[in-house]
């Protein structure tokens, strides 16, 4: 999305740096190993996905506007969830972030590039394979995958439709992927940084990015191994999952959220960064408490180890198991309750401005917390008798990740785009797209806790006619929700590739903190930080 | 400043793929150890008997469930649907199954305590399920079991319910 | 902008809040009828309760420097940026909430995990898309399937009351009688879900979960599965018939000489057979080879016009007795009686344009069953 501003750029150096300007065409983005243009690629694979994704959901919700079978049978309604659930996760959100820290960290720590360019390239190219992949067992006999995201045996081994080898192997490839892309942070976050850039003074976003690295690097093998282990359950005779050869279907579930927790956290950590940055900045204040948000950021990491079972309390775990995770996993309210608070105290007592970022990161803390909340009361497991796997979950869990983490990748693309592009976004548009957002995202998710309360279990195609008012009203935020997305992509085509809008000065905002604003100019030029600046 | 280097920081990404394999037999202890999966009950032979199941005055009933794979056609049921067991004491009980096809099957029976944390209670000193058993054609087969109460079960076990799942399996194996 | 977004908002409280049937919507838990049942839903009013009180004193905090911590009033930017006074206030005081929750939690955890001392044993067996109860103290073992018509569903006919929640034969209980549950599947996981009860447990093949329930009062209680357990997973509802306890004992005894009576096999006339076939049929079989026979190919063969349909009788039977391993189709040998497994295998050969003319008689049916 900010292409036009590369290319700038890479005028821009071309007077003294010729021989280092991006290739010509499409083999530029082929070959480039340029974190700058690999960061645009993933963002653009994560807003193809968050379409593709999206008319998923559309598919899903008309389906449910009304009681009755109408539009799709319910197996085809089960391939819909599922790869809505798993190209949004795997291929929206997770890209997202990957984008913004290929753009973001080394600006941010006053590196040159990425430490592994090449692998960087590498990481990148594997994604649309896997998910053309796994797209393509739409067209293969027996459909899409049918077995939801969590992809539960013996479900989704014995029952599997045949696509689901292909399902495997796209896993396994994006796994790889994120493994590559996360040691590529790592590295390049301990080995690159600029002198006197400590890591008690690294930016928030480069500290949860970090974080959610190591998260990656510990959990996404095992999501590999959950697979390979499936694989050889329908292949290879192996019986991990099988009661029938001593395996057990429990076991999967206890190695899927032993990968499938923490990754949820992979999935917000970076989120926190983005939002400490911006409510900073529009509040005109230094982030309150910033060692507290490493160490929270931390100890939220950490404990996401110790929680996956919480997704199971009615499997039958003893009963000291379930008090185990049902306090470990309140235990997590305690880091998380300080990371909002101190968002909060920031803007208390700031002299706040209401741009475009900053109302999504208002709402990421209003909403998020929200999401917290209802993630407080599923905690309990005797209250989650009731909850588990109603749509009250798919609220909890759509609350955190749609005005959670999508809200704050929204935000972070409003604030950092003058800075990559060097021109402003269309600021009414912004708003319009916010607000519209705003109204639709909790039209949309906020009745499903009623529904859900009421007794309404998630993945059914079809419901019960005490649902029917709140469904129907569900469906209408919805579109009102991914229609006006058109609004941001409308917002972001017309700043970079229609180059309009006013130019961004090298600041962009007022006085906001970080190597990127203050020691870059706008648009960033293709290659930044040849010679590291100095940080005191 | 010390470098750190990608190659070594890929260990983690491989000790942890390992580390998923490794949660299989990991969960394997870990539901010995706690009873989770209902899985594990103690075996005992007649001279280590004595030891751990001293006479006790406690009975606990002893629910028994038989359950076939759907796609199995054997009828396969428990001779009785109760028991009283009582620790020292021991029962010997009967599951019968009948296969009514043309040819000699093997079966496998795997078995499911319930309550799982109380699972190591449960002492079997014979059980069809130690072994494939060969069903010959159009008979019905008497298999046996023999189970008592531990002695160690405490004040709170009050009851035990213990299921059977029968699975037509390949002579000699072919499980992982 | 802004009043774009409010009138918005204020439309939809108009629209809830002019609803005239506010309390059919079904905003909240249900509080159920048993005493844990209570129990939950006092622990999520609590904590429902607890998260209100934080989200107004946060968003309140919140709200307050949005309208006078703004700088289109003037406000000017203070520099504070650390205290770690203010930071273990705000560490330990959710702490304690937190332990202060956990109390009431534990207590009723402990309750629902007493499975000791029922009264009555049930199995619960979770099957692809049906329930299988067995009473274990009595002889009384049956399955119990979503009876709404598939008309309904498609939208051809108006829906009932009860649309998606009724069964042909609901799981009868007894009220204030302690009723212990043993769980477990014969193919996926299912879960087995009555809000009413607040019983919720997973099915797991190959392994047994306990749960139990007493009930208060006399009632029809509704749920669903609760786990994604393929295509039919919408359409497996469970009811449950609380009635006192001298009901449930004449209930039980005349359960057993009905299904004693189903076990025994007479002869059906084929006009019978093709009748009681199309319920059969549409009740069991519909889901995957849909109603008019066509299938949904290849995961769920046609019948209209099959080879097996207007094949040979004995290896139709035996089919829809024993299944086809290592594909969706099950097998039905003791889910339907030998006369239900007549009357659909007739039907499958004489309806849709299937025209054999044969039909298949209990007797056959038995004789194969018992592979005489």
């Amino acid at each position: 999305m900010s292409q036009e501003g590369v290319l700038q750029g890479g005028g821009a150096v071309a007077d003294d740096e010729h021989h280092h300007g991006p290739d010509k065409g499409i083999l530029r983005w082929v070959y480039t190993t340029n974190h700058k243009d690999i960061g645009t690629m993933y963002l653009l694979l994560a807003l193809g996905s968050l379409l593709i994704g999206g008319c998923m959901a559309f598919v899903i919700r008309a389906e449910l506007f009304q009681p009755g079978l109408q539009l799709v049978d319910p197996n085809f309604f089960n391939q819909m969830t599922t790869m809505h659930g798993l190209i949004m996760v795997f291929g929206a959100i997770m890209p997202a972030f990957v984008g913004l820290a290929n753009w973001l960290i080394p600006m941010m720590i006053g590196a040159p590039d990425m430490a592994l360019p090449r692998i960087n390239n590498w990481s990148f190219w594997l994604l649309p394979f896997a998910f053309t992949m796994l797209l393509s067992t739409f067209f293969m006999d027996g459909g899409a995958p049918n077995f939801g995201w969590t992809f539960y045996a013996p479900l989704s081994t014995t029952y599997a439709p045949p696509s689901v080898t292909f399902f495997i192997f796209a896993i396994h490839i994006m796994g790889i992927s994120s493994v590559m892309g996360a040691v590529n942070v790592i590295v390049t976050i301990f080995n690159m940084r600029a002198p006197g850039m400590t890591f008690m003074k690294m930016p928030l976003f480069v500290w949860t990015w970090l974080i959610t690295a190591f998260l990656l690097i510990a959990v996404m093998p095992v999501l590999a191994g959950v697979v390979t282990m499936m694989l050889m359950d329908i292949h290879f005779g192996a019986s991990f999952f099988d009661a029938a050869g001593g395996g057990d279907p429990v076991l999967f579930q206890h190695v899927f959220w032993f990968f499938g927790h923490p990754e949820v956290y992979i999935m917000i950590l970076p989120a926190f960064g983005i939002v400490s940055h911006i409510i900073s900045t529009f509040s005109r204040k230094p982030l309150f408490g910033y060692t507290s948000m490493v160490f929270a950021t931390s100890s939220i990491a950490i404990l996401s180890f110790i929680v996956w079972a919480h997704h199971m309390f009615t499997v039958g775990i003893p009963l000291v198991g379930e008090l185990f995770f049902m306090y470990s996993t309140m235990l997590i309210a305690v880091p998380t309750g300080v990371k909002v608070f101190n968002w909060v105290t920031t803007m208390f007592r700031g002299s706040m401005t209401f741009e475009t970022p900053m109302l999504f990161s208002i709402a990421f803390v209003v909403l998020f917390t929200i999401g917290g909340l209802s993630g407080l009361m599923l905690a309990v497991a005797p209250a989650d008798f009731q909850y588990h796997d109603t749509y009250f979950v798919v609220a909890h869990f759509h609350y955190v990740l749609v005005p959670g983490a999508l809200f704050s990748i929204l935000a972070a693309v409003y604030y950092w785009l003058p800075k990559w592009c060097g021109r402003m976004y269309n600021e009414a548009l912004g708003k319009w797209h916010f607000w519209l957002s705003f109204i639709g995202v909790n039209l949309t998710f906020f009745p499903m806790h009623f529904v859900g309360l009421a007794g309404m279990p998630r993945r059914i195609p079809d419901y019960a006619l005490q649902f029917a008012d709140f469904n129907a009203i569900v469906s209408v935020g919805a579109v009102v929700f991914g229609l006006s997305q058109l609004l941001f992509i409308y917002n972001v085509w017309r700043t970079t590739l229609g180059q309009k809008g006013v130019k961004a000065s090298d600041l962009v905002w007022d006085q906001p903190v970080g190597l990127e604003w203050t020691a870059l100019p706008s648009p960033v030029p293709y290659h930044t930080f040849q010679t590291p600046p100095k940080v005191d | 400043m010390k470098k750190l280097s990608p190659l070594k920081l890929s260990i983690i990404p491989l000790l942890m793929f390992g580390f998923g394999f490794a949660l299989v037999p990991l969960y394997d202890i870990f539901c010995q150890v706690t009873g989770i999966n209902g899985k594990y009950y103690q075996v005992a032979d007649e001279a280590s008997l004595r030891l751990v199941s001293a006479q006790g005055e406690k009975v606990v009933p002893l629910r028994l469930l038989a359950d076939a794979d759907s796609r199995d056609v054997w009828h396969f049921t428990p001779e009785k649907k109760l028991l009283e067991i009582q620790a020292g004491k021991m029962i010997t009980t009967y599951y019968e199954i009948t296969n009514d096809q043309d040819v000699e099957v093997t079966v496998q029976a795997v078995p499911s305590i319930a309550p799982g944390e109380w699972s190591e209670y449960l002492v079997k000193i014979e059980c069809f399920c130690f072994n494939q058993q060969k069903i010959p054609p159009h008979s019905t087969v008497r298999l046996p079991l023999q189970v008592t109460l531990s002695s160690k079960a405490p004040e709170e076990v009050s009851h035990l319910s213990l299921s059977y799942r029968i699975y037509q399996s390949e002579p000699l194996g072919g499980t992982f | 902008m802004k009043r774009v977004g409010f009138s918005a908002v204020s439309a939809l409280l108009l629209l809830t809040t002019s609803h005239s049937a506010f309390a059919e919507w079904g905003l909240n838990m249900t509080e159920g009828v048993t005493r844990v049942s209570h129990d939950v839903h006092d622990l999520h009013m609590t904590i429902f309760y607890v998260c209100v009180a934080i989200a107004v004193v946060v968003f309140g905090v919140m709200l307050y420097s949005i309208i006078y911590h703004r700088k289109s009033r003037g406000a000017k930017a203070h520099n504070f940026h650390e205290s770690t006074v203010v930071e273990l206030i705000w560490t330990v005081i959710p702490l304690i909430i937190l332990v202060g929750m956990c109390i009431p939690a534990t207590a009723t955890l402990i309750d629902m995990y007493d499975n000791s001392d029922a009264e009555i044993d049930i199995q619960v067996t979770g099957y692809q898309w049906k329930w299988r109860y067995t009473y274990l103290h009595e002889e009384v073992d049956f399955f119990s399937s979503m009876s709404t018509p598939s008309e309904q569903i498609d939208n051809s006919q108006a829906k009932d009351v009860n649309y998606l929640l009724e069964v042909d034969y609901p799981l009868v209980l007894p009220v204030d009688t302690k009723v212990r549950f043993l769980f477990t599947s014969k193919d996926v996981i299912h879960s087995w879900w009555v809000p009413d009860l607040a019983v919720k447990k997973d099915t797991i093949p190959g392994f047994i979960n306990e749960s139990w329930t007493k009930i208060d009062k006399p009632g029809i209680y509704r749920g669903q599965c609760t786990e994604l357990c393929g295509k039919g997973h919408g359409f497996m509802p469970i009811v449950v018939k609380a009635v006192s306890k001298a009901e449930y004992k004449s209930w039980v005894t005349a359960q057993a000489v009905a299904q004693a009576a189903a076990r025994e096999v007479k002869e059906m006339s084929f006009a019978e057979l093709m009748t009681q076939g199309e319920k059969v049929y549409n009740t069991n079989c519909a889901a995957c080879h849909q109603k008019n026979g066509a299938g949904m190919p290849p995961m769920f063969p046609g019948l209209k016009g099959s080879a097996v349909a207007l094949g040979d009788i004995n290896k139709h039977i035996n089919i829809v007795l024993k299944g086809v391993r290592s594909t969706a189709m099950s097998a039905f040998a003791e889910q339907l009686s030998v006369s239900d497994v007549a009357a659909v295998v007739t039907y499958e050969r004489n309806a849709w344009g299937n025209d054999k003319g044969d039909h298949a008689s209990p007797m056959l049916v038995k004789k194969l069953k018992d592979n005489k």
